[in-house]
């Protein structure tokens, strides 16, 4: 199908447009039926200037020229791509015409009643069957590309393809029906009301069961169409022919489309169905003068809205209640577990007491001065306590001793690295 | 498959009763469109009935096919709802009636309504009307004014359950409930007497001022602090 986007933007770009006034429409319909009548494949420019000239005296009876009218029109026709002209152009000949698809489409749409009907159903998936069935046979027997390509791809891409299209086709067709059946009950009530009712049920019962049997046929047949491709799909995917692989799994999502189609459409009617169904026993049965509206209308003009308010309830604090479940035993909150064996300097989380047996055991063993004591003791610290040591140790060695000197002590830089004010000190 | 709601226990242990009951309080109509939950309270009804009554309140169940909570004066607190939320529920509850709305199953478009509201009333005193709290018509900003309140007034209506948005659309479904709006004009009497008797039976109180949704007690309720 290809991009979207660019699909889009290719149509904008060539400004393609449609516009088909009512008279336009009446001629090109008009057309088809005589072409139709006398089995033309083609039309002369003659025929269609009598063929829309005749419209034109129908619909606009005082128009002076219609001949001409009817030159325009097709000059107009020609322009929206609805005509095309095939007598190969330039050549001197007299026109000859046929209408694009284009053109049969929109007149297909306002002549066929090509609404998807049991019958109509009933014979094309019969005849898919019967396509598909045949299609199976060659696949079971397929030994080459060739046998693949003309037995089976052909046949579901051409063949397969376009039935499916046709019950898909029927049943755009048959969702128009409903809605124009959906307009029709409505008109039916707005018009007769309570004599209505009987009719409006009628439609709403034959639409409830055309859809039924409709899913009815779709459920079935799809069944026997699904079991059929996956027969084939076993074969292509044994043979690894991914061509084929691809053309059957096309054919299951159509399948599997129109069989989503059904149900949805019954499932959506059956909505409809319940809600018309409603609106007749409480709204019209209940009111057969049909003054209920009348009075509600007049009600709202009046100034008297406002003068009453509606009461509701509004306690919304109610807290939904929990499924009942065993209490759990919350476990006591405690820290994780740490192998606090594996760390090295955990020894001495206590380091008060520690430097100061070591600074006097430092100064017993003969140490003199607060560098000594330093470095022998930070040296059984890890390096980022020594600083915060140092002066934890000054202040053990001047609790224990007494300082000899009486001038400015010089700068020395420890083991470590660090620089203290050196001390000469006595025991005290 | 549900067990049969026999008891009052079975109807309390049921899977939609917290659902059900918080809707209820809440001032929402559940109705047939609600599915399971609308008959889970037809099949409950016989016993929600007296068990809802203890609290002071009762539980309603229209023939129209929808339920709701009434309070009577006891424990549970009640709410009213205020001019523009009134005005857009009957007329909504007109097309509800209308069968042109039939054709799209009571789906209706915001503009539409809005146009209707206008076209009727005048565009003036539409937007006064739908913005109750406004003491001044702007020109400037009616049009804009006029869909703010009527917006307002239909997510509110929509929280009750009177009506549904189609997601992510401005369409709305008209649903049953809409039809205790038609309340006083129902009955083909005299619409005062009608009300009169609506008011006996506390379905509607006759407020001049006109304030948000507020407890009839004169307590403002929860949803709106």
């Amino acid at each position: 199908m290809g991009d979207p986007h660019h699909i889009v933007a290719t149509l904008s770009k060539s400004k393609a447009s449609l516009m088909l006034s009512n008279i336009d429409l009446c001629c090109l319909v008009a057309v088809v039926m005589r072409g139709k009548r006398e089995s033309l494949v083609t039309y002369s420019e003659e025929l269609l200037l009598d063929v829309f000239e005749q419209v034109y005296e129908a619909l606009e009876p005082g128009l002076e020229r219609p001949r001409r009218s009817a030159s325009y029109a097709v000059e107009r026709l020609r322009e929206q791509r609805m005509l095309a002209r095939v007598d190969g152009l330039r050549l001197v000949s007299a026109s000859e015409y046929t209408l694009t698809t284009l053109a049969t489409a929109i007149v297909d749409f306002y002549l066929e009643d090509d609404r998807l009907t049991q019958k109509s159903l009933t014979a094309l998936t019969k005849t898919l069957i019967g396509n598909l069935t045949e299609a199976k046979q060659k696949a079971l027997r397929a030994a080459d590309d060739d046998a693949w390509q003309d037995g089976v791809i052909t046949p579901l891409d051409v063949t397969v393809r376009d039935l499916i299209d046709g019950i898909e086709r029927r049943q755009r067709g048959l969702d128009l029906a409903q809605e124009k059946t959906q307009q029709e009950i409505a008109s039916l009530i707005a018009d007769d009301w309570f004599d209505a009712i009987e009719r409006a049920q009628a439609l709403l019962d034959a639409t409830a069961k055309t859809l039924q049997e409709l899913d009815e046929v779709l459920t079935r047949d799809a069944g026997v169409m699904r079991a059929l491709l996956d027969e084939m799909l076993d074969e292509a995917d044994r043979q690894e022919h991914v061509l084929a692989q691809d053309a059957i799994m096309r054919v299951l999502d159509q399948i599997d489309r129109i069989t989503a189609w059904g149900q949805a459409r019954q499932r959506a009617w059956s909505n409809y169905y319940q809600y018309v169904h409603r609106y007749l026993r409480d709204v019209v049965r209940l009111d057969p003068e049909r003054a209920l509206s009348h009075r509600l209308k007049g009600w709202i003009k009046s100034a008297t809205q406002g003068t009453y308010q509606l009461v509701l309830a509004s306690d919304a604090s109610i807290t939904q209640m929990r499924e009942l479940e065993a209490r759990i035993e919350k476990p006591a909150v405690s820290r994780p577990y740490v192998d606090r064996s594996s760390i090295e300097h955990i020894t001495s989380i206590d380091h008060h007491l520690d430097i100061e047996q070591l600074v006097e055991e430092t100064l017993r063993h003969g140490a003199t001065t607060l560098r000594e004591v330093c470095d022998e003791v930070l040296a059984y610290y890890p390096p980022e306590k020594h600083f915060l040591f140092v002066g934890r140790i000054a202040r053990a060695c001047a609790a224990a001793t007494s300082l000899e000197q009486t001038h400015a002590s010089e700068w020395v830089e420890l083991d470590v690295g660090i620089s203290i004010e050196d001390w000469s000190f006595s025991k005290g | 498959m549900l067990s049969p709601l026999e008891t009052l226990h079975d109807v309390i242990t049921n899977e939609h009763f917290p659902e059900a009951d918080m809707q209820l309080r809440r001032g929402v109509h559940i109705s047939s469109e609600d599915g399971m939950l609308y008959g889970y309270l037809q099949d409950a009804l016989e016993h929600l009935e007296p068990f809802y009554r203890r609290f002071g309140a009762e539980l309603i169940h229209r023939s129209d096919g929808y339920f709701y909570l009434l309070p009577r004066g006891g424990g549970l607190r009640a709410q009213v709802l205020d001019s523009a939320e009134m005005l857009v529920g009957q007329v909504m509850a007109l097309f509800y009636l209308d069968p042109s709305t039939l054709a799209n199953s009571g789906a209706v478009q915001v503009d539409i309504l809005l146009e209707w509201l206008t076209g009727m009333l005048g565009e003036e005193t539409a937007v006064m009307m739908l913005n109750p709290k406004r003491r001044k018509y702007r020109e400037t900003t009616a049009s804009r004014d006029a869909r703010k309140g009527l917006f307002k007034a239909l997510r509110s209506l929509e929280r009750l359950g009177f009506l549904s948005f189609q997601k992510n659309t401005e369409t709305v479904y008209a649903r049953a409930p809409l039809m205790r709006f038609a309340d006083p004009v129902r009955d083909f009497g005299d619409s005062a007497d009608a009300l009169r008797r609506l008011i006996e039976h506390g379905e509607v109180v006759v407020n001049d001022d006109d304030e948000d949704i507020v407890d009839v007690r004169g307590e403002r309720s929860q949803e709106e602090e």
